[in-house]
């Protein structure tokens, strides 16, 4: 049977580039990698990231690209298309490709919600409600009453918060309504600028802030950098520090979430996926070595100290992002204008995010069931806005992180290791590495033949292996949830199981219908 | 900051930046999508 409609597409090349970056480009790189650095050996956590992005990040960047430009090719924009494509004797595969949808899907549920916490507090800077606040006690109670966790005198309730999400899951679903090229092409090719602009001003101005505070003169930017990069090497000998490191390679990269198959389905054969795939990692790198390991740690090492900013450093990101930054920033001249630009900053690096997350659903509705996108846009959005509602009024018990744990950690590295070994062991590493160079504007070096087909799932069983070892058990049986949250955690993971089913179930019926029609 | 906090800092900006002038100029010299 003809299909009914022809497949959205890219427009240009450095469109297709800079949504990918900016599905990468996340808050993560502004305030998770910091953190983690800081955290784990300072400079020295640098050699790990480095190693694991080169034996990890890049090679499943060059998987996901291909697969999906190879899937694309039989009109395939998600995992269960893609791998059934690629082992069409497996009638399984397409099951394993369901973790492709469901990963995105879990995450845009609670992602979501907290870029509209960046989006609000850009609005609460420009408008002067959070720039009075100087100590870490207001800010924190100022973070915790726009949650809706307690009431206070900043806020009544969850209201406020409901309004900016609501706002935020409309110019989600606004973008990806639009379409590829007409929605998510044309918001990353002026968000991502934007926010390269937003990040070197407050760069710039962290840079420039010296020794603010002449009494404390070791308070100072050299220190601050030196927070962050003075190596400290015995961390290397420490497995937690590795599995740190390539954790944060597989958040930053955005691989193992299915997100980049469906963008580079929308490829067409000849077009480069070596170059791209390069080009859309070194911005990330920019984004999160360079810009985003300059602004938070440091700035909060001149107005902390180099005591009080180890706490800080492993206060958790949403502590970094919303408590102590704002509080940094309120201390400066022009304080309303810098932080409207570093909420905006994060806001626009979390859309860019979240429409990539959404567009893996979307386009399993329209490629498997042929329904036209505005159908599609539909049916995600009321899920979605009613699966979203979760993380917002559970967010105290522990919901958040839950999915967080699930969609946006553990199914990553499962679904990461499905693909590298599809692809070098069931499709072969030969026609993997001629498919990899099919129109390339420059060829991988050879050594990557051999790292992706032995190192790189070596890796991936390692951090599988060590997880199992180290923290299984602990999660099956709630280890770490209080007595109060375990009803809503095992609610959170029955939920997660029943969504998990439904697509496995949809996957079923799309191929039984597409069987019929022969 | 000490020497191997400059030295690692030198390094990676270095590279980064390296590879990205490395990667846009191949970008914007080569062809469009098909």
């Amino acid at each position: 049977m003809a299909r009914l409609k022809k497949r959205d597409s890219w427009g240009t090349r450095l469109g297709v580039i800079m949504a990918v970056a900016g599905s990468a480009v996340g808050l993560g790189n502004f305030l998770r990698f910091p953190a983690k650095a800081a955290a784990n050996g300072g400079g020295a956590f640098m050699i790990p990231y480095l190693v694991s992005l080169l034996l990890l990040g890049l090679p499943l960047m060059w998987i996901e690209w291909t697969l999906g430009r190879y899937g694309g090719g039989y009109e395939h924009g998600t995992a269960p298309g893609i791998f059934h494509s690629v082992w069409r004797k497996n009638r399984f595969i397409k099951y394993f490709g369901v973790i492709g949808i469901f990963g995105p899907l879990v995450i845009v549920i609670y992602y979501t919600y907290i870029e509209s916490w960046t989006l609000a507090y850009s609005f609460f800077s420009l408008t002067g409600k959070s720039t009075h606040l100087f100590d870490q006690a207001s800010m924190q109670s100022f973070l915790r009453g726009f949650q809706g966790l307690e009431k206070n005198q900043y806020f009544s309730g969850i209201g406020t918060a409901y309004l900016f999400f609501l706002v935020t899951f409309l110019l989600n679903v606004g973008v990806v309504y639009y379409g590829i090229k007409g929605g998510i092409e044309r918001l990353c090719k002026v968000a991502m600028p934007l926010l390269f602009i937003s990040a070197a001003v407050l760069c710039i101005r962290v840079l420039t802030l010296g020794t603010p505070d002449l009494t404390k003169p070791t308070w100072n930017i050299n220190n601050g950098f030196g927070f962050l990069w003075n190596p400290d090497f015995s961390a290397l000998l420490s497995a937690k520090v590795w599995l740190e490191a390539a954790g944060q390679i597989f958040f930053t990269l955005s691989v193992g979430i299915g997100v980049i198959l469906t963008y580079a389905s929308y490829l067409s054969k000849g077009d480069d996926v070596v170059l791209s795939g390069l080009t859309a990692t070194s911005i990330n790198e920019l984004a999160e070595v360079i810009l985003g390991g300059s602004i938070v740690i440091p700035a909060a090492f001149i107005f902390f100290g180099p005591v009080d900013i180890k706490a800080i450093a492993q206060s958790g990101v949403f502590n970094l992002g919303f408590v102590t930054m704002p509080l940094v920033l309120n201390r400066l001249p022009l304080a309303e204008l810098l932080g409207f630009i570093w909420f905006f900053l994060l806001f626009l690096a979390g859309i860019t995010s979240s429409v990539s997350l959404a567009q893996p659903a979307i386009a399993f509705l329209e490629d498997e069931f042929n329904i036209n996108r505005k159908k599609a846009v539909a049916v995600f959005a009321i899920t979605c806005f009613i699966l979203c509602q979760f993380p917002i009024f559970f967010l105290k018990n522990g919901v958040l992180d839950e999915l967080d744990f699930w969609g946006g950690t553990f199914f990553l590295v499962i679904f990461a290791t499905v693909e590298v070994i599809l692809f070098a062991w069931i499709f072969g590493m030969e026609n993997a590495w001629d498919e990899i160079h099919k129109g390339a504007d420059m060829t991988i070096p050879r050594i990557y033949k051999y790292i992706i087909k032995y190192i790189t799932p070596l890796f991936l069983f390692f951090i599988l292996g060590m997880w199992f070892w180290q923290q299984w058990l602990a999660v099956i049986i709630m280890k770490n949830v209080s007595a109060a949250d375990r009803l809503y955690v095992l609610g959170t993971r029955l939920g997660l199981l029943l969504m998990f089913l439904v697509l496995a179930i949809m996957v079923r019926i799309a191929w039984k219908r597409k069987r019929a029609r022969g | 900051m000490t020497i191997g906090g400059w030295i690692l800092v030198i390094f990676f900006w270095g590279m980064i930046i390296g590879v990205s002038i490395f990667c846009f100029k191949k970008v914007f010299a080569k062809k469009e999508l098909k």
